[in-house]
Parts: C-alpha cells; structure tokens; sequence
C-alpha cells in the first residue's frame, strides 16, 4: 500500500543561450528560469545532463522543479486555464487526476492505488494508440 | 519574448528591415506576469516533463 507518492513536473533547459557561429553570444537564462520558479512557488536547481548523441555531450542544465504542495497546486490552476497542446497535455492530465487522489487522500486506499496504476498506465497507453486530439479544439480559446 | 533568445528574433527582424525595408521595431523582453498568458504553457509544451 503506498503512503507516498511522488509527482512533479519539471522544466530543464541549458544554463546559458549560446550561437555556434558567433561564440560572443552567451547570455545566462537564469533570470526567466527564476521568474518560472517564482511564479511556481519553487526554487531553481542545477545539475549535469549527459547526452551521448550530442557533440558537447555533459552539460549543466537548471531545473524547476514542482516538488512541493504549494507549487502543484500552482501549477495545475495555470494548466486549467492555459493547457497544453501537444502530447504532453495527455500527462498534464493524467498527472492532475493523480494528484487530484492525492489531494483527496485516496491514493491511501486500495481502490485509489488501483485508480493510480490505472492512469499512470494510461499516461503511456493515449500516447501510443493515436490518442484523441480533440482537446485542440480549444487552441483558439486561450490566449 | 521572455528569454534571451530575443537576440536571434531581434537579428532577423533587423534583417528583414533591412531587405524588405520595412520597419518593424524591436521590442524588449516580455515582463508581464506569467499567469497572464499561455506563454509558460508553451515553454512546458517545450521543454516540461511530467514524472
């Protein structure tokens, strides 16, 4: 039975914007990365990323990350109003369901760990088998 | 825009002033406040990860 569970969304970028023809330009994106991170109610972190099919293969990334209540809950009434659009509006709403148990405490429960296997399951089945587009019926209704 | 990508818009707007001869201006950096628009949606869209 689980007691926790752990559900976040996280925004990861390069540290710094950077043009391979002209290296003069290399300008830090921390300053919108703190502006997220305020506006989410969290804190900016950063860390290594390793990607083998790049050139420059490690690189630091900043993160934001939505690991707390307070920042959650922030998160999802700005989705409500401005969701996303592409595949990662089936997440968005899987992971607000998820976080709508744990709101209500139901992810303590049988059913509601039954109902967490269920979505986090069907977070992945959509995405595979040409999920419905229809929620872009509402692109024009957002700003 | 927000971010300091506005250096390669700002370069093609200063392009196309310059071919078309037009004069489009270069606006700053985006500072109003993110609940108000659906931009940090996009960027999510971008580069978010939901675990």
């Amino acid at each position: 039975m689980p007691i926790g569970i752990i559900y976040y969304l996280r925004l990861s970028q390069k540290q710094n914007y950077t043009r391979k023809l002209d290296t003069s330009v290399n300008v830090s994106n921390y300053s919108f990365r703190l502006e997220i991170a305020a506006s989410l109610k969290t804190d900016v972190a950063s860390r290594e990323r390793n990607r083998n099919y790049l050139i420059e293969r490690i690189y630091e990334v900043s993160e934001v990350r939505t690991h707390k209540l307070e920042s959650k809950l922030v998160l999802f009434d700005y989705l409500s109003k401005f969701p996303l659009f592409g595949y990662k509006y089936f997440d968005q709403f899987y992971l607000n369901k998820i976080h709508n148990l744990f709101l209500n405490k139901e992810h303590k429960t049988l059913v509601g760990k039954a109902k967490l296997n269920q979505y986090t399951n069907l977070k992945i089945v959509e995405v595979n088998n040409q999920p419905s587009w229809d929620h872009l019926n509402n692109l024009t209704k957002t700003n | 825009m927000r971010t300091p990508k506005i250096e390669a818009l700002h370069r093609l707007i200063t392009r196309f002033n310059s071919k078309h001869n037009t004069n489009i201006p270069l606006l700053g950096i985006d500072t109003t406040p993110l609940n108000y628009s659906s931009w940090l949606s996009g960027i999510l869209d971008a580069h978010g990860t939901c675990i």
